[in-house]
């Protein structure tokens, strides 16, 4: 017979320190790119340099948070990349239509931090699905 | 699918989060195979069934057919 494990699952903990870091480190970089746009020179490079490395940051830290999460998990995961993809794929669409008649185009990464929201936006809602589904 | 989840877990004692931790997946997962509004993967079956120190067929009942046999029912 097996042990009885302890009350804290250490599986549970990562999968919420792997989120919490996720979202402080986009957070993070989205400040630093920010700054960046009222920067000069030197400056201005070194902390796009710094924006992009912690991009690879945040991307390495959702593969990290995926590869944690169990198959019925993934089920909630993939219902909100669903989201954010057609949500994504109405908004660019938006957008084109909008420069069309002129509007001043979207930055990059701007569209990466709207697919971000949108995807929170999907876990929110399929959490909640969940919890009245199951809880 | 049927699952003699509940009961093997009520004979050790254990709460769905302890199993969870033993099987390495969430209480919620348990609990929706437990409910049976979640079939899971034919691993996770396994390892469920390996907790237990039972095979599949002791864990998880299908339904369909009256033998139990999943390969009689597919047309």
């Amino acid at each position: 017979m097996l042990p009885r494990p302890d009350t804290v699952d250490p599986l549970v903990v990562k999968k919420q320190s792997l989120l919490r870091v996720f979202y402080a480190s986009a957070v993070g970089c989205a400040a630093i790119f920010v700054l960046a746009q009222y920067s000069h020179n030197f400056q201005r490079e070194a902390l796009l340099t710094l924006s992009l490395l912690g991009s690879f940051f945040v991307v390495w830290t959702l593969v990290r948070f995926l590869r944690a999460i169990d198959e019925f998990e993934r089920r909630y995961i993939y219902e909100a990349l669903t989201f954010a993809f057609i949500g994504m794929l109405i908004l660019l669409i938006g957008e084109a239509f909008l420069e069309s008649f002129g509007f001043s185009r979207v930055p990059g990464y701007g569209n990466a931090a709207l697919m971000l929201v949108l995807w929170s936006v999907g876990l929110i809602v399929s959490s909640w699905r969940r919890h009245w589904r199951y809880e | 699918m049927k699952t003699r989840l509940r009961v093997l877990r009520a004979e050790r004692e254990w709460s769905q989060a302890e199993l969870a931790m033993h099987v390495g997946v969430s209480r919620a997962c348990i609990n929706a195979i437990e409910t049976g509004r979640y079939d899971p993967s034919l691993p996770l079956a396994f390892k469920i069934a390996r907790v237990f120190g039972k095979n599949v067929e002791e864990v998880f009942l299908y339904q369909n057919g009256e033998s139990g046999n999943p390969a009689s029912s597919q047309d």
